[in-house]
Protein backbone atom coordinates (compact mmCIF):
# COMPACT_ATOMS: atom_id res chain seq x y z
CA UNK A 1 0.00 0.00 0.00
CA UNK A 2 1.25 3.26 -1.21
CA UNK A 3 1.66 6.39 1.58
CA UNK A 4 -1.54 7.61 -0.22
CA UNK A 5 -3.26 5.20 -0.20
CA UNK A 6 -2.47 4.87 3.57
CA UNK A 7 -3.55 7.95 4.61
CA UNK A 8 -6.79 7.55 2.56
CA UNK A 9 -7.33 3.91 4.46
CA UNK A 10 -6.98 5.86 7.69
CA UNK A 11 -8.99 9.16 6.82
CA UNK A 12 -11.77 6.39 5.86
CA UNK A 13 -10.90 4.45 8.88
CA UNK A 14 -11.30 7.49 11.00
CA UNK A 15 -14.50 8.73 9.08
CA UNK A 16 -16.08 5.27 10.22
CA UNK A 17 -15.20 5.59 14.11
CA UNK A 18 -17.00 9.13 13.95
CA UNK A 19 -20.17 7.91 12.40
CA UNK A 20 -20.70 4.82 14.31
CA UNK A 21 -20.01 6.73 17.66
CA UNK A 22 -22.15 9.48 15.94
CA UNK A 23 -24.48 6.89 15.47
CA UNK A 24 -24.77 4.83 19.19
CA UNK A 25 -25.13 8.57 20.43
CA UNK A 26 -28.27 8.70 18.57
CA UNK A 27 -30.11 6.20 19.25
CA UNK A 28 -29.89 6.10 22.63
CA UNK A 29 -27.24 4.00 23.73
CA UNK A 30 -26.20 6.69 26.66
CA UNK A 31 -27.88 4.75 29.55
CA UNK A 32 -26.18 5.74 33.30
CA UNK A 33 -25.74 2.95 35.80
CA UNK A 34 -26.72 4.38 39.63
CA UNK A 35 -24.52 2.97 42.68
CA UNK A 36 -26.94 2.81 45.39
CA UNK A 37 -25.36 -0.05 47.53
CA UNK A 38 -21.70 -0.87 47.72
CA UNK A 39 -21.95 -4.27 49.33
CA UNK A 40 -24.20 -5.65 47.15
CA UNK A 41 -21.15 -4.68 44.57
CA UNK A 42 -18.54 -6.68 47.21
CA UNK A 43 -21.07 -9.02 48.83
CA UNK A 44 -18.23 -11.15 50.00
CA UNK A 45 -16.18 -8.00 51.57
CA UNK A 46 -17.59 -6.85 55.03
CA UNK A 47 -17.90 -3.17 55.00
CA UNK A 48 -17.27 -0.85 58.28
CA UNK A 49 -17.59 2.41 56.37
CA UNK A 50 -19.11 3.43 53.57
CA UNK A 51 -20.40 6.64 51.48
CA UNK A 52 -21.66 7.13 48.37
CA UNK A 53 -21.59 9.59 45.60
CA UNK A 54 -24.96 11.84 46.10
CA UNK A 55 -25.94 10.89 41.97
CA UNK A 56 -24.94 7.45 42.34
CA UNK A 57 -21.99 7.90 40.39
CA UNK A 58 -19.44 6.48 42.35
CA UNK A 59 -18.65 5.12 46.24
CA UNK A 60 -16.11 4.16 48.47
CA UNK A 61 -15.95 2.09 51.70
CA UNK A 62 -13.91 1.03 54.00
CA UNK A 63 -13.50 -2.94 54.72
CA UNK A 64 -13.17 -4.56 58.29
CA UNK A 65 -9.29 -4.97 57.31
CA UNK A 66 -8.43 -1.43 56.41
CA UNK A 67 -9.01 -1.72 52.31
CA UNK A 68 -10.64 0.58 50.07
CA UNK A 69 -13.59 -0.66 48.12
CA UNK A 70 -13.57 2.21 45.19
CA UNK A 71 -16.81 1.61 42.62
CA UNK A 72 -17.03 4.00 39.86
CA UNK A 73 -20.02 4.39 36.75
CA UNK A 74 -18.50 3.09 33.91
CA UNK A 75 -21.41 4.41 31.34
CA UNK A 76 -23.89 1.70 31.84
CA UNK A 77 -21.74 -0.54 33.96
CA UNK A 78 -19.84 -0.08 37.62
CA UNK A 79 -16.02 -0.87 37.71
CA UNK A 80 -14.84 -1.56 41.12
CA UNK A 81 -11.43 -2.00 43.04
CA UNK A 82 -10.33 -3.40 46.50
CA UNK A 83 -6.90 -2.21 47.48
CA UNK A 84 -5.12 -1.08 50.12
CA UNK A 85 -4.87 2.25 51.49
CA UNK A 86 -1.40 2.49 49.98
CA UNK A 87 -2.69 2.37 46.42
CA UNK A 88 -4.27 5.75 47.40
CA UNK A 89 -2.09 8.30 46.35
CA UNK A 90 -4.17 11.27 46.83
CA UNK A 91 -7.23 11.94 48.58
CA UNK A 92 -8.72 15.77 47.94
CA UNK A 93 -11.71 16.96 49.91
CA UNK A 94 -12.47 20.29 48.64
CA UNK A 95 -16.31 21.30 50.56
CA UNK A 96 -18.49 18.51 49.34
CA UNK A 97 -16.28 16.98 46.76
CA UNK A 98 -14.06 14.13 47.17
CA UNK A 99 -11.53 13.14 44.84
CA UNK A 100 -9.05 9.68 45.17
CA UNK A 101 -6.47 9.65 43.69
CA UNK A 102 -4.93 6.46 42.38
CA UNK A 103 -1.04 5.09 41.14
CA UNK A 104 -3.27 2.42 39.30
CA UNK A 105 -3.34 3.47 35.40
CA UNK A 106 -6.47 1.75 34.28
CA UNK A 107 -8.58 2.83 37.34
CA UNK A 108 -7.14 6.62 38.05
CA UNK A 109 -9.30 8.38 40.40
CA UNK A 110 -12.89 8.41 41.90
CA UNK A 111 -14.63 11.63 42.17
CA UNK A 112 -17.70 11.72 44.34
CA UNK A 113 -19.89 14.70 46.29
CA UNK A 114 -21.21 14.32 49.49
CA UNK A 115 -22.88 16.35 52.00
CA UNK A 116 -21.06 16.66 54.53
CA UNK A 117 -17.78 14.32 53.26
CA UNK A 118 -17.63 11.63 56.14
CA UNK A 119 -15.14 12.06 58.90
CA UNK A 120 -13.37 8.79 58.05
CA UNK A 121 -12.65 9.88 54.83
CA UNK A 122 -11.21 13.01 56.60
CA UNK A 123 -9.33 10.74 58.60
CA UNK A 124 -7.73 8.67 55.52
CA UNK A 125 -6.95 12.16 53.16
CA UNK A 126 -4.36 13.00 56.39
CA UNK B 1 18.03 -14.19 -1.62
CA UNK B 2 16.57 -11.36 -3.32
CA UNK B 3 12.79 -12.24 -2.51
CA UNK B 4 12.88 -13.18 1.01
CA UNK B 5 9.14 -12.63 1.60
CA UNK B 6 8.54 -15.12 -1.68
CA UNK B 7 5.90 -12.56 -3.13
CA UNK B 8 7.02 -13.39 -6.42
CA UNK B 9 5.95 -16.93 -6.47
CA UNK B 10 2.46 -15.66 -5.35
CA UNK B 11 -0.45 -16.01 -7.04
CA UNK B 12 -1.93 -12.32 -7.77
CA UNK B 13 -5.22 -13.31 -5.85
CA UNK B 14 -3.53 -13.96 -3.20
CA UNK B 15 -2.01 -10.44 -2.77
CA UNK B 16 -4.36 -8.61 -0.45
CA UNK B 17 -5.27 -7.63 2.83
CA UNK B 18 -8.28 -9.11 3.90
CA UNK B 19 -9.04 -6.64 6.69
CA UNK B 20 -8.57 -3.82 4.65
CA UNK B 21 -11.15 -4.86 2.34
CA UNK B 22 -13.28 -5.75 5.18
CA UNK B 23 -13.59 -2.43 6.79
CA UNK B 24 -16.10 -1.00 5.09
CA UNK B 25 -18.28 -4.87 5.76
CA UNK B 26 -17.69 -4.19 9.18
CA UNK B 27 -18.92 -0.91 9.69
CA UNK B 28 -22.02 -1.79 7.93
CA UNK B 29 -22.20 -4.89 10.28
CA UNK B 30 -21.72 -2.37 13.31
CA UNK B 31 -24.67 -0.29 12.08
CA UNK B 32 -26.34 -3.56 11.84
CA UNK B 33 -25.95 -4.56 14.78
CA UNK B 34 -26.38 -1.04 16.79
CA UNK B 35 -30.05 -1.38 14.72
CA UNK B 36 -30.99 -4.76 15.86
CA UNK B 37 -30.29 -3.99 19.26
CA UNK B 38 -32.23 -1.01 19.43
CA UNK B 39 -35.40 -2.56 17.92
CA UNK B 40 -35.21 -5.73 19.87
CA UNK B 41 -32.92 -5.31 23.07
CA UNK B 42 -31.24 -8.61 22.45
CA UNK B 43 -27.55 -7.20 23.43
CA UNK B 44 -26.20 -4.02 24.73
CA UNK B 45 -24.22 -1.01 23.37
CA UNK B 46 -23.25 2.17 25.53
CA UNK B 47 -21.61 5.22 23.54
CA UNK B 48 -18.60 5.38 25.59
CA UNK B 49 -17.65 2.35 25.73
CA UNK B 50 -18.37 1.58 22.16
CA UNK B 51 -16.36 4.91 21.23
CA UNK B 52 -13.02 3.38 23.25
CA UNK B 53 -13.63 0.22 21.53
CA UNK B 54 -13.68 2.39 18.13
CA UNK B 55 -10.57 4.10 19.21
CA UNK B 56 -8.22 0.94 20.05
CA UNK B 57 -8.96 -0.43 16.99
CA UNK B 58 -7.98 2.42 14.79
CA UNK B 59 -4.63 3.11 16.75
CA UNK B 60 -4.48 -0.91 16.15
CA UNK B 61 -4.23 0.17 12.31
CA UNK B 62 -1.27 3.10 13.19
CA UNK B 63 0.49 0.82 15.61
CA UNK B 64 0.77 -2.20 12.33
CA UNK B 65 1.89 0.93 10.32
CA UNK B 66 4.59 2.14 12.53
CA UNK B 67 5.74 -1.50 13.60
CA UNK B 68 4.63 -4.08 11.29
CA UNK B 69 7.86 -3.94 10.21
CA UNK B 70 8.77 -6.34 12.98
CA UNK B 71 7.25 -8.72 11.94
CA UNK B 72 7.70 -8.52 8.06
CA UNK B 73 11.35 -8.47 8.91
CA UNK B 74 11.09 -11.79 11.32
CA UNK B 75 8.94 -13.36 8.58
CA UNK B 76 11.71 -12.63 5.66
CA UNK B 77 14.38 -13.68 7.77
CA UNK B 78 13.28 -16.97 8.95
CA UNK B 79 12.05 -17.80 5.76
CA UNK B 80 15.62 -17.60 4.29
CA UNK B 81 16.16 -20.71 6.36
CA UNK B 82 13.51 -22.77 5.61
CA UNK B 83 13.00 -26.06 5.72
CA UNK B 84 11.16 -26.42 2.90
CA UNK B 85 9.45 -25.00 -0.44
CA UNK B 86 5.80 -25.37 0.14
CA UNK B 87 4.33 -24.00 -3.15
CA UNK B 88 1.16 -22.07 -3.54
CA UNK B 89 -1.28 -24.96 -4.13
CA UNK B 90 -4.75 -26.07 -3.43
CA UNK B 91 -2.73 -28.70 -0.98
CA UNK B 92 -0.59 -26.11 0.83
CA UNK B 93 -3.75 -23.76 1.08
CA UNK B 94 -5.42 -26.38 2.61
CA UNK B 95 -2.77 -27.33 5.09
CA UNK B 96 -1.79 -23.96 5.81
CA UNK B 97 -5.15 -22.87 6.94
CA UNK B 98 -5.33 -25.32 9.51
CA UNK B 99 -1.55 -24.80 10.53
CA UNK B 100 -2.48 -21.04 11.09
CA UNK B 101 -5.37 -21.87 13.26
CA UNK B 102 -3.38 -23.82 15.38
CA UNK B 103 -1.02 -21.36 15.91
CA UNK B 104 -3.23 -19.11 16.30
CA UNK B 105 -4.86 -20.99 19.12
CA UNK B 106 -1.53 -21.38 20.90
CA UNK B 107 -1.02 -17.51 20.80
CA UNK B 108 -4.43 -16.86 21.89
CA UNK B 109 -3.59 -19.49 24.93
CA UNK B 110 -0.68 -17.90 25.64
CA UNK B 111 -1.49 -14.72 25.97
CA UNK B 112 -4.00 -15.17 28.26
CA UNK B 113 -1.66 -17.65 30.76
CA UNK B 114 1.62 -15.28 30.47
CA UNK B 115 1.75 -11.98 31.79
CA UNK B 116 3.94 -10.62 29.05
CA UNK B 117 0.97 -11.24 26.06
CA UNK B 118 -1.50 -10.98 28.24
CA UNK B 119 -0.54 -6.76 28.53
CA UNK B 120 -1.61 -6.32 25.39
CA UNK B 121 -3.96 -9.07 24.72
CA UNK B 122 -5.79 -7.36 28.22
CA UNK B 123 -7.07 -4.66 25.95
CA UNK B 124 -9.37 -6.55 23.37
CA UNK B 125 -10.83 -7.81 27.02
CA UNK B 126 -11.21 -4.71 28.68
CA UNK B 127 -14.71 -4.16 27.80
CA UNK B 128 -17.78 -5.07 29.70
CA UNK B 129 -19.99 -5.22 26.87
CA UNK B 130 -20.17 -7.69 23.81
CA UNK B 131 -21.21 -6.63 20.59
CA UNK B 132 -19.24 -6.01 17.24
CA UNK B 133 -16.86 -3.19 18.52
CA UNK B 134 -15.87 -5.10 20.80
CA UNK B 135 -14.06 -7.37 18.57
CA UNK B 136 -12.18 -3.90 17.32
CA UNK B 137 -10.60 -3.26 20.64
CA UNK B 138 -7.35 -4.26 19.72
CA UNK B 139 -4.55 -3.73 21.30
CA UNK B 140 -1.32 -1.04 20.26
CA UNK B 141 1.49 -3.18 21.65
CA UNK B 142 1.37 -6.85 19.54
CA UNK B 143 4.13 -5.96 17.11
CA UNK B 144 6.85 -4.25 19.90
CA UNK B 145 5.73 -7.35 22.32
CA UNK B 146 6.61 -9.85 19.64
CA UNK B 147 3.42 -11.42 19.70
CA UNK B 148 3.80 -12.70 15.95
CA UNK B 149 6.96 -15.72 17.27
CA UNK B 150 3.47 -18.18 17.53
CA UNK B 151 3.48 -18.07 13.93
CA UNK B 152 7.24 -18.00 12.89
CA UNK B 153 7.46 -21.96 13.04
CA UNK B 154 5.02 -21.63 10.18
CA UNK B 155 7.18 -19.99 7.79
CA UNK B 156 10.36 -22.10 9.15
CA UNK B 157 8.67 -24.88 7.89
CA UNK B 158 8.27 -23.68 4.31
CA UNK B 159 4.97 -22.33 3.88
CA UNK B 160 5.16 -19.05 2.22
CA UNK B 161 5.14 -15.67 4.34
CA UNK B 162 2.43 -14.08 2.56
CA UNK B 163 0.40 -17.01 2.99
CA UNK B 164 0.44 -17.36 6.54
CA UNK B 165 -0.52 -13.44 6.12
CA UNK B 166 -3.40 -14.62 4.29
CA UNK B 167 -4.98 -16.59 6.50
CA UNK B 168 -3.76 -14.53 9.60
CA UNK B 169 -5.89 -12.07 7.99
CA UNK B 170 -8.77 -14.07 6.78
CA UNK B 171 -9.18 -15.54 10.69
CA UNK B 172 -9.14 -11.68 12.11
CA UNK B 173 -11.91 -11.38 9.67
CA UNK B 174 -13.77 -14.27 10.58
CA UNK B 175 -13.68 -13.62 14.32
CA UNK B 176 -14.80 -9.83 13.94
CA UNK B 177 -18.83 -11.43 13.43
CA UNK B 178 -18.57 -13.93 16.41
CA UNK B 179 -18.39 -10.79 19.08
CA UNK B 180 -21.92 -10.47 19.67
CA UNK B 181 -25.45 -11.09 21.71
CA UNK B 182 -27.40 -11.27 18.49
CA UNK B 183 -27.06 -14.96 17.50
CA UNK B 184 -27.85 -17.72 20.32
CA UNK B 185 -26.34 -21.10 18.75
CA UNK B 186 -25.90 -22.01 15.28
CA UNK B 187 -26.60 -26.02 15.55
CA UNK B 188 -23.88 -28.61 14.33
CA UNK B 189 -21.64 -25.56 13.40
CA UNK B 190 -21.31 -25.79 16.95
CA UNK B 191 -19.07 -28.55 17.21
CA UNK B 192 -16.53 -27.24 14.60
CA UNK B 193 -16.70 -23.65 14.10
CA UNK B 194 -15.80 -21.13 16.50
CA UNK B 195 -19.19 -19.07 17.33
CA UNK B 196 -20.80 -16.63 19.06
CA UNK B 197 -21.59 -18.64 22.01
CA UNK B 198 -18.36 -20.50 21.95
CA UNK B 199 -16.47 -16.54 21.98
CA UNK B 200 -19.29 -15.24 24.54
CA UNK B 201 -17.55 -18.12 26.84
CA UNK B 202 -14.46 -16.77 25.97
CA UNK B 203 -14.89 -13.08 26.98
CA UNK B 204 -17.29 -13.79 30.44
CA UNK B 205 -15.93 -13.59 34.11
CA UNK B 206 -17.91 -16.18 35.58
CA UNK B 207 -15.25 -18.55 36.98
CA UNK B 208 -16.31 -21.56 35.32
CA UNK B 209 -15.85 -19.34 31.96
CA UNK B 210 -12.10 -18.53 32.42
CA UNK B 211 -9.29 -19.80 30.66
CA UNK B 212 -11.70 -21.53 27.53
CA UNK B 213 -12.57 -21.60 24.23
CA UNK B 214 -9.10 -19.79 22.91
CA UNK B 215 -10.12 -20.93 19.17
CA UNK B 216 -9.42 -19.13 15.73
CA UNK B 217 -11.85 -20.28 13.30
CA UNK B 218 -12.57 -23.87 14.42
CA UNK B 219 -13.17 -24.44 18.05
CA UNK B 220 -11.76 -28.40 17.75
CA UNK B 221 -8.91 -27.10 18.99
CA UNK B 222 -10.10 -26.65 22.52
CA UNK B 223 -11.86 -29.91 22.26
CA UNK B 224 -8.46 -31.13 21.73
CA UNK B 225 -6.62 -29.51 23.97
CA UNK B 226 -9.25 -30.02 27.21
CA UNK B 227 -10.35 -25.77 26.71
CA UNK B 228 -13.37 -25.89 25.53
CA UNK B 229 -16.32 -24.90 28.19
CA UNK B 230 -19.77 -24.44 26.59
CA UNK B 231 -22.46 -21.93 27.21
CA UNK B 232 -24.97 -22.70 30.21
CA UNK B 233 -28.01 -20.70 29.14
CA UNK B 234 -28.59 -21.07 32.81
CA UNK B 235 -25.29 -18.80 33.62
CA UNK B 236 -25.20 -15.74 31.17
CA UNK B 237 -22.07 -14.50 30.80
CA UNK B 238 -20.69 -11.16 32.99
CA UNK B 239 -17.86 -9.70 30.33
CA UNK B 240 -15.21 -8.09 31.28
CA UNK B 241 -11.89 -8.69 33.15
CA UNK B 242 -11.62 -9.77 36.74
CA UNK B 243 -10.80 -5.99 37.90
CA UNK B 244 -12.79 -4.05 35.43
CA UNK B 245 -11.22 -0.77 33.67
CA UNK B 246 -12.55 2.98 35.58
CA UNK B 247 -11.63 4.32 32.25
CA UNK B 248 -12.55 4.90 28.71
CA UNK B 249 -9.44 6.72 27.70
CA UNK B 250 -7.58 4.33 25.15
CA UNK B 251 -4.30 5.46 26.07
CA UNK B 252 -5.29 4.19 29.86
CA UNK B 253 -6.94 0.87 28.03
CA UNK B 254 -4.02 -0.03 26.01
CA UNK B 255 -1.15 0.56 28.54
CA UNK B 256 -2.13 0.21 31.96
CA UNK B 257 -1.25 -3.71 32.20
CA UNK B 258 2.46 -2.46 30.62
CA UNK B 259 2.84 0.03 33.51
CA UNK B 260 1.59 -2.41 36.39
CA UNK B 261 4.15 -4.87 34.94
CA UNK B 262 6.96 -2.19 35.28
CA UNK B 263 5.63 -1.24 38.13
CA UNK B 264 5.92 -5.33 39.51
CA UNK B 265 9.18 -5.50 38.32
CA UNK B 266 10.80 -1.94 39.76
CA UNK B 267 9.99 -3.77 43.20
CA UNK B 268 11.34 -7.61 42.30
CA UNK B 269 13.88 -8.47 44.71
CA UNK B 270 15.54 -11.20 42.33
CA UNK B 271 15.57 -12.73 38.89
CA UNK B 272 12.89 -15.37 39.91
CA UNK B 273 10.03 -12.60 40.97
CA UNK B 274 11.48 -10.94 37.71
CA UNK B 275 10.20 -13.98 35.80
CA UNK B 276 7.45 -14.84 37.72
CA UNK B 277 5.77 -11.27 37.17
CA UNK B 278 7.04 -11.52 33.36
CA UNK B 279 6.28 -14.86 32.28
CA UNK B 280 3.81 -15.87 35.04
CA UNK B 281 -0.15 -16.04 35.12
CA UNK B 282 -1.52 -13.23 35.19
CA UNK B 283 -2.20 -12.21 39.02
CA UNK B 284 1.15 -14.00 39.94
CA UNK B 285 2.75 -12.27 42.91
CA UNK B 286 5.79 -13.77 45.01
CA UNK B 287 3.69 -13.19 48.10
CA UNK B 288 0.69 -15.29 46.91
CA UNK B 289 -1.98 -12.03 47.65
CA UNK B 290 -2.91 -11.89 44.30
CA UNK B 291 -5.23 -14.33 42.57
CA UNK B 292 -4.44 -16.06 39.34
CA UNK B 293 -7.36 -17.28 37.01
CA UNK B 294 -6.61 -20.56 37.69
CA UNK B 295 -6.57 -19.72 41.69
CA UNK B 296 -10.12 -18.12 41.19
CA UNK B 297 -11.46 -20.76 39.43
CA UNK B 298 -10.20 -23.43 41.90
CA UNK B 299 -11.80 -21.42 44.69
CA UNK B 300 -15.00 -21.24 43.03
CA UNK B 301 -15.43 -24.85 42.62
CA UNK B 302 -14.82 -25.39 46.17
CA UNK B 303 -17.17 -22.91 46.70
CA UNK B 304 -19.90 -24.96 45.09
CA UNK B 305 -18.54 -28.06 46.24
CA UNK B 306 -19.07 -27.13 50.21
CA UNK B 307 -22.39 -25.86 48.96
CA UNK B 308 -23.15 -28.95 47.47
Amino acid sequence: MSLVQTLQFQAFAAAGVALLVGLSFALGFRARARIEDLQYLAPTTPLVETVLDADGRAGVGLTADGRLLLAKVMGADIAVRTTPLSAVSRIAIKGEDVVLHLADLGFPKVRLRASPPPLWLGRLAK
Amino acid sequence: MSDPLRTLDAPGWAQFDPVTLAVPLFVGLIIAEMIYVKATGKGRYETQDAGASLMMGFGNTIAKILFGALAVGAFALVSQHRLFDIPWAWWSLILCFFAEDLAYYWFHRISHERRWFWASHVVHHSSQHYNLTTALRQTWTGQVSLTFVFWLPLVWIGFPPLMVALFMGISLVYQFWIHTEAITRLGPLEWVLNTPSHHRVHHATNPRYLDANYAGVLIIWDRLFGTFVAEDSQEPPRYGIITNLGAFNPVRIAFHEWVGLWRDLHQAKNLKEVLGYTLGPPGWSPDGARLTTAQIKAEALRGEQSVR
